[in-house]
């Protein structure tokens, strides 16, 4: 199956600062994948690149099995809702949806159409005077209605107030779920993917860090707090993510498929956030150590 | 794409129709009277002749017609800086500037097309806006053109009128068009665009019509000795003068007219005291004496046509260059 993104030794140069350095990812499709790594990480610039706004310094970036906006049936299988959510703030609601009609031959003018009225805007309305959260939905509803196959999201809830956010969320789902599109959203709020992935990549240092159904990770990833042991020797089937030691307790984030037995180990499962911030936290010392250690990761 | 490009174009539209519309309506009425005034001033026979004082002397009486000839002018010297300034900077500029270039491009159209037809549209827009302004005001100015102008001495395709006249401000506004667009495309700042085209613009009104236009083709010499009892002395300021032999040719555009000596060299006449204190015949005497000759260097009226053509055609082949680069410029931008 051809994957939504798939990336090679994927590099982004913006003069001498580096945004994206040997990036390899694979994002199926058929899911709604969040991507979510810290401020900085390269996501915007990843789903840049896979919508043909930024072309990549180095490597490969297939989306769908082509080459980002190499022409414009490429452009019209990949939807997309840019960071801060862009639109013509001198044309009206209902210009927007013409210009639509005008630049996407599949176009679908009934889902623009009856998107609109669910959201009540006003198509008279100029873009430039909605609230975030509305030009948020109306750019939105322009990527939804071209009827593509993927669609990319760049932060698209990150200025909206929790409401919108949490309106403009489940109307995304809503239409997903109809529409059968697969998605790939970035944030750096947990808590908006929590609510609607189902497949969770984390990037940091530009990296992928952690990448798979949000089930299987959380039902692979457990808490166990403890004694404090000695952080030395660890069963040889836990990969151990996370780890911290107090006088008295250990705490371990691990990653092992097979239960755990030992009772010394109370067991809790984690929660999306705690992966999350547990991976990002590995970028980051991964980046420390420069590579000089074999990071769990590459350990597995 | 078309659509959106009219749309977003429609009011500057509207600005250039009525704009048009009212000086086509002003100029109509206004020209066909002074049409009428030339004809009955003795105008198109005292053109020959360079005769034609009494029918710019009628059109000065009237203030009316001074200052039209003036404005048209002054206005195909504008248009063309203002079709840069704010059609060509902005039309890219603004939706880098803004952002919105990233709902744009990720539309099912590729973003050469999104260039091309914002190009095409509002490029002809502006090369038919300047054509038909410079319709009007060439057909309005044609015979106080052929007089000299309001001063009797600059012709259509003089310094300042050629600009304004035939199909160069098609040129002009089509270069003007396409700098602003490719210069809005670099900066994609659309404030800082519209200042470097116009002052990029402004350099090219400039130049062009002093170290460009006259080298389209050689200029005609004329050489005439001060021999004989027919010239005129003329004293041009402190202490100098100017012995002339000659009548311009009529209808040319006179690049230089200078005294030289029997070497050729450029002289200044050094006002004598006999010729300030309005003796003639000793000042003659002293001309006489200095052997020089007057000499013109011009192009002659008959070339218009041919230099509107050349200083157009390679305007249009700048502009063509110009949307050259901004369709490989905005292939690039990342």
């Amino acid at each position: 199956m051809t994957a939504a993104i798939e990336t090679a030794a994927l590099v982004k140069r913006y003069g001498k600062k580096t945004a994206l350095s040997d990036c390899t990812l694979s994002i199926p499709t058929g899911h709604v994948v969040g991507l979510v790594g810290p401020n900085g990480a390269g996501k915007t610039t990843l789903l840049q690149l896979a919508v043909g706004l930024l072309q990549p310094t180095a490597g490969q970036i297939d989306v769908l099995g082509h080459k980002p906006a190499e022409d414009p049936a490429q452009l019209a299988r990949v939807g997309f809702v840019a960071q801060d959510t862009p639109t013509l703030s001198t044309l009206s609601v209902a210009d927007h949806l013409r210009m639509g009609a005008k630049l996407n031959p599949g176009w679908d003018a009934y889902l623009a159409g009856q998107r609109i009225e669910e959201l009540e805007l006003d198509p008279d309305q100029r873009a430039g005077q909605l609230s975030g959260g509305q030009r948020a939905q109306l750019a939105l509803t322009l990527a939804m209605a071209k009827r593509p196959e993927l669609i990319v999201l760049d932060e698209p809830v990150a200025s909206l107030d929790p409401l919108a956010r949490r309106k403009f969320l489940q109307s995304l789902m809503a239409s997903v779920a109809e529409q059968q599109v697969s998605v790939v959203m970035s944030s750096h709020l947990v808590a908006d993917l929590e609510r609607v992935c189902d497949y969770l990549v984390v990037l940091a240092d530009s990296q992928v860090q952690l990448s798979g159904t949000v089930d299987d990770l959380l039902a692979t990833h457990h808490l166990l707090t403890g004694p404090r042991r000695e952080p030395t020797r660890w069963p040889s089937d836990w990969l151990v993510i996370e780890e911290r030691h107090t006088e008295r307790q250990t705490t371990l984030l691990i990653r092992s498929s097979a239960p755990i037995l030992d009772p010394a180990w109370a067991v809790e499962t984690v929660s999306m956030e705690d992966l999350v911030l547990a991976y990002m936290g590995l970028g980051a010392s991964q980046h420390r150590r420069d590579g000089d250690l074999p990071g769990p990761r590459r350990a597995s | 794409m078309s659509w959106l490009t009219w749309r977003q174009f429609r009011s500057q539209v509207w600005v250039a129709v009525t704009v048009v519309a009212v000086l086509a309506v002003v100029f109509a009425i206004t020209g066909v009277q002074l049409h009428h005034l030339a004809d009955a001033s003795g105008y198109p026979g005292c053109i020959s002749a360079g005769l034609c004082h009494n029918f710019i002397s009628a059109v000065k009486t009237n203030g009316l017609y001074p200052f039209l000839y003036n404005t048209g002018l002054m206005m195909l010297y504008v248009l063309p800086a203002l079709i840069g300034i704010f059609w060509g900077a902005p039309l890219l500029a603004r939706d880098l500037e803004a952002g919105s270039y990233r709902m744009l491009w990720t539309q099912s159209i590729t973003r050469s097309r999104w260039l091309t037809v914002k190009l095409l549209l509002v490029g002809a827009a502006s090369m038919i806006t300047a054509g038909l302004l410079s319709l009007i005001v060439t057909w309005w100015s044609a015979p106080i053109d052929a007089a000299g102008g309001l001063q009797m001495g600059a012709f259509r395709l003089d310094t300042l009128q050629f600009g304004s006249r035939g199909i160069a401000p098609v040129g002009y506004a089509a270069l003007a068009f396409t700098l602003g667009a490719a210069i809005g495309l670099l900066t994609r700042r659309a404030l800082a665009a519209m200042a470097i085209t116009f002052a990029l613009f402004l350099a090219i009104q400039i130049i062009t019509p002093i170290w460009i236009r006259p080298h389209f083709q050689a200029p005609v010499t004329a050489t005439t000795a001060i021999a004989g009892p027919n010239f005129n002395i003329e004293i041009t300021g402190d202490q100098q003068m100017r012995a002339l032999a000659q009548q311009s040719p009529v209808g040319a555009w006179i690049l230089s007219d200078e005294d030289v000596d029997s070497t050729g060299k450029v002289i200044y006449l050094r006002a004598t005291d006999a010729c300030l204190q309005r003796s003639p015949e000793a000042c003659q005497d002293y001309v006489l004496g200095l052997h020089v000759s007057e000499k013109i260097t011009y192009q002659p009226a008959d070339r218009f046509w041919p230099f509107q053509t050349y200083e157009t055609g390679i305007f249009l082949l700048v502009s063509l260059g110009l949307i050259g680069f901004s369709s490989w410029r905005v292939r690039r931008i990342n």
